[in-house]
């Protein structure tokens, strides 16, 4: 013991000390228990996989203006988030991650690294806020994230996007460390890629359809001809847009391909109006009533789902309104789907950033009885939608329009749009191929079950995709002004498509819980004073209005008086009623800005109120305790 | 184990005999909402968020204050007035006496963090704070202080005079916090290589406790505090045992 307690002994004490830290650290730096709610410091398996899979490197610059960020509490602690993510991911790639921290303060190198990789800083105050991240890999692709926020509602928006900054961060590094564009194929009943046109029948041709010049920016893109009847084996994804009159064989194709893990996105639609596919040139009467419907649930019910036939889904509170005939005033349209924020799914990311998704005469799906897939709604409709039969569209010239709001009868029922189907399942064709084996020994063997999950996606309506449905050009006489998007549907089919070529594991990554936690009594606060403040403005507003129409009438009445030089006079009477007016005016401008104040002071008492209770109040009480401990120590010494 | 339990009710009893008790955890809770709730500190109800963070970041700097005031007294006195050799005769080891007092006044110091609590039910009342992760934040804060106790433990074992003890125990309390710095870090790495720099930084409170007040709970943290507070305490054993000889 005496050699324990010497100098000697400290000595040894402390090394074991530090050794034993530095070991600790070095060792154990990943056994963590993340207590946070939604386990908000630990990546999901998704991301680890895709982290450990990385077999080249990839250099992470993260662009963080410390300085400017400090006067932002919101903006620190969402960068320790950000910051955690990207060091859990680095934890997690065995190295081939490297991470750069980089402050681009004025006139700094990161300065213009940041500059080079297109990140810019946004003005807070005098200097200038960077917070995004750019990685490249060993090939010099670049893959960017601007700006960890939103910017377009006006805020810092970071409460939009950090629901998906795992997904957003783990498709950054899955897209760099697959570089080569991903593969789509294209299998249609309609001419994607435009048709030459017959110019001895004096019909015109049409152009190429637009979305797929726009998929080709991500993707290598392939409209495959819908006489094949195996689906290549090197496409990434497959896409399915009206698949109408499709061969058995090539419907056990599609049935194959999606057995064998293939991913597939299909637009079905009860009536798709640019299908001129059973348009036969020669009997132009005959294809009025024809059918536009396309549907596959030969296959989907195998799956576990399928789409209700001969129905289409009108909705009035999700519709849009256009004048049906000219000359009167627009009418709701309501099987001309506008649907935005819940009926969205915006857990799902694919839809959650998706701002609105117009659908043109949609039908809807059902789950089978016992799927063994999970059918996860990506688009709904609203709770009062109902479905109409098919042949009220299937009519020469505009369908009754008119007639379908009329006769609208509310339903108590949402209805699904748009679909994830995932899961173990069996093959559409359990007894093989239907065409019997054609003893090609080349051909794959046939799968009467899935081989793992597979991966669908399914959207009622394929009108959809055509350019019409979301994109305008501004035109001025011949010159294009440019290009405005009308709705999303473009971007739903790239983030479909980005999501199911992301691999399995950026499939499975979905949103994450919230980092940001605001305070929901003060928001209770003032939303009831917003509120408040509305309807004030509103009845003051209409006060005023009605006390301007009287002055006007008053004003139009009066006979002009002659006066000198010709000057126009308004009676006294009237001019006491402007006088009251403006009077008037100024007392709404003054009752406005109480009610903005009020709310203001309310919230500032809540604040003054907890803060006396946790500083003085807590305290004081526990003088007190000590005070009646102290009595009744004493009593309890007297008696 | 017995004998360190009984040394550490008596000395738990002692500290509520007199006022002094009540008057530190009245300190310490005012000293902890001025902090959290003041605009100029934590802005608690400024920030707008139903967290933790404005009330955990303040308390290595409550602790830097206020544990050296409550550990001055653990040795320092008891050397002073004698009552050490008297401690000394009853049938107890050192190791006993110490770890008895060691606990009375880590108790203690649980006790001051649970008058707390308000400040927690504050955040419920304001939103939905995520109660698991303030939870890893008081068990944080709880081995930290134990930390900051070994510390000034060891310190008052030095001196007779409690006011050296106290100033002398803020001094490696403040060494441990200052390392965590990001701008004493970029310092020291100005003249060190960066392996020794990082190692460095491992070994200041705010590097562990940061972790802990998010909701992470990591071994090596507890490693961390753990080792450091047995290293301070068998530091207070070889000082006392040197002096004893004395």
């Amino acid at each position: 013991m005496k050699y324990l307690f010497s100098g000697v002994g400290a000595l040894i004490a402390l090394a074991t000390f530090v050794a034993l830290n530095v070991l600790s650290n070095a060792l154990l730096g990943n056994f963590r228990l993340d207590l946070t709610e939604h386990q908000l410091f630990t990546l999901s398996d998704g991301s680890r996989t895709i982290a450990a899979n990385l077999d080249e490197p990839i250099h992470l610059y993260y662009y963080y203006s410390k300085d400017a960020a400090e006067e932002i509490p919101p903006v620190v602690a969402y960068h320790e988030r950000v910051l955690s993510v990207l060091e859990s991911y680095v934890r997690h790639s065995g190295g081939m991650l490297i991470l750069e921290e980089r402050n681009p303060e004025s006139y700094s190198e990161a300065e213009e690294q940041a500059a080079g990789h297109g990140i810019t800083g946004i003005p807070v105050g005098a200097e200038a806020l960077y917070f995004g991240l750019a990685a490249s890999n060993s090939v010099d692709d670049t893959e960017v994230i601007a700006f960890f926020g939103d910017l377009s509602g006006g805020g810092l928006g970071f409460d939009k996007r950090e629901r998906f900054l795992e997904y957003d961060i783990s498709r950054l590094i899955y897209s760099l460390a697959h570089p080569n564009k991903p593969r789509v194929a294209f299998l249609s009943a309609l001419a994607l890629n435009g048709t030459p046109g017959n110019p001895q029948m004096r019909q015109p041709g049409t152009p190429p359809w637009r979305i797929i010049e726009e998929i080709r920016r991500f993707f290598d893109v392939d409209v495959l001809p819908t006489s094949i009847e195996r689906i290549p084996e090197d496409i990434d994804a497959l896409v399915l847009v009206q698949p109408r009159q499709f061969s058995e064989a090539l419907l056990y194709g599609i049935d194959q391909y999606v057995m064998g893990g293939g991913k597939l996105i299909a637009f079905v639609d009860p009536h798709c109006n640019l299908d001129e596919s059973a348009n036969d040139p020669s009997n132009p009467m005959g294809n009025m009533g024809a059918s536009k419907e396309s549907e596959l649930n030969q296959l989907f019910s195998a799956w576990g789902f399928e789409s209700v036939a001969h129905t289409f889904i009108a909705d009035e509170e999700n519709c849009l309104s256009s004048s049906v005939q000219q000359g009167q005033p627009p009418i709701n349209i309501v099987p001309y789907l506008e649907l935005k924020d819940e009926r969205l799914n915006s857990e799902d990311p694919i839809t959650s950033q998706l701002d609105t998704l117009w659908m043109i005469i949609a039908g809807s799906f059902k789950p089978t009885e016992d799927a063994s897939t999970s059918f996860e709604p990506l688009v709904t409709t609203g709770l009062r939608a109902m479905s109409m039969d098919n042949t009220r569209v299937q009519v020469p010239g505009q369908p009754d329009f008119l007639g379908m709001l009329q006769g609208y009868v509310p339903g108590a029922e949402e209805f699904v749009l748009g679909v994830r189907i995932s899961g173990e399942t069996s093959s559409a064709y359990p007894d093989g191929n239907p065409n019997g084996d054609a003893g090609d020994e080349t051909e794959p063997a046939h799968l009467s079950k899935s081989d793992g999950p597979i991966n669908v996606i399914a959207m009622a309506d394929a009108d959809m995709l055509y350019e019409n449905f979301w994109i305008r050009e501004r035109k001025m006489g011949q010159f294009s002004l440019g290009y405005t998007l009308v709705s999303s549907n473009c971007d739903f089919l790239t983030n479909a498509l980005s999501n199911l070529t992301g691999g399995d594991e950026l499939i499975s990554i979905r949103a994450r819980g919230k980092f940001s936690r605001p305070f929901d009594r003060v928001k209770e606060i003032r939303d009831q004073a917003d509120k408040q403040y509305l309807d004030e403005e509103q009845e003051l507003t209409r006060l005023l209005e009605q006390a301007e129409r009287e002055i006007n009438s008053l004003l139009s009445q009066q006979e002009p008086e002659a006066g000198e030089a010709g000057q126009f006079l308004i009676s006294p009477e009237i001019q006491e009623r402007i006088e009251q007016f403006r009077e008037n005016k100024r007392d709404v401008g003054r009752r406005l800005r109480a009610v903005k104040h009020d709310r203001n002071k309310d919230i500032d008492a809540l604040g003054f109120k907890l803060k006396v209770a946790n500083i003085v109040g807590i305290p004081s009480l526990v003088i007190l305790l000590g005070i009646l401990l102290g009595i009744a120590r004493r009593s309890g010494r007297k008696g | 184990m017995k004998h360190t339990l009984t040394i550490m009710k008596r000395e738990l009893r002692g500290y509520f005999a007199t006022p002094v008790a009540y008057v530190f955890i009245v300190i310490f809770l005012m000293l902890s909402g001025f902090m959290t709730f003041s605009e100029g500190f934590g802005g608690l109800f400024e920030r707008n968020q139903a967290d933790g963070g404005s009330f955990f970041s303040w308390h290595p700097w409550l602790y830097l204050f206020l544990i050296p005031a409550l550990s001055m007294r653990l040795w320092a006195e008891e050397r002073r007035s004698g009552t050490i050799e008297l401690l000394m005769t009853l049938p107890i080891t050192m190791a006993q006496a110490i770890m008895g007092k060691f606990l009375a006044a880590w108790l203690f110091t649980g006790i001051c963090l649970a008058g707390t609590l308000p400040t927690w039910i504050t955040l419920e009342y304001l939103g939905d704070p995520d109660n698991m992760a303030i939870g890893a934040g008081y068990i944080g804060s709880f081995l930290m202080a134990g930390g900051f106790l070994a510390i000034g433990s060891a310190v008052s074992s030095i001196t007779k005079n409690q006011v050296v003890a106290f100033v002398m125990g803020m001094v490696p309390c403040f060494a441990f916090i200052l390392i965590g710095f990001t701008g004493v870090g970029d310092w020291l790495g100005d003249f060190l290589p960066e392996s020794v720099v990082s190692t460095i930084t491992s070994f200041s409170f705010l590097d562990h406790f940061n972790s802990m007040q998010k909701g992470l709970i990591g071994l090596r943290d507890i490693v961390f505090f753990g080792s450091l507070i047995l290293f301070f305490l068998f530091l207070n054993a070889l000082i006392l045992d040197a002096k004893k000889a004395r």
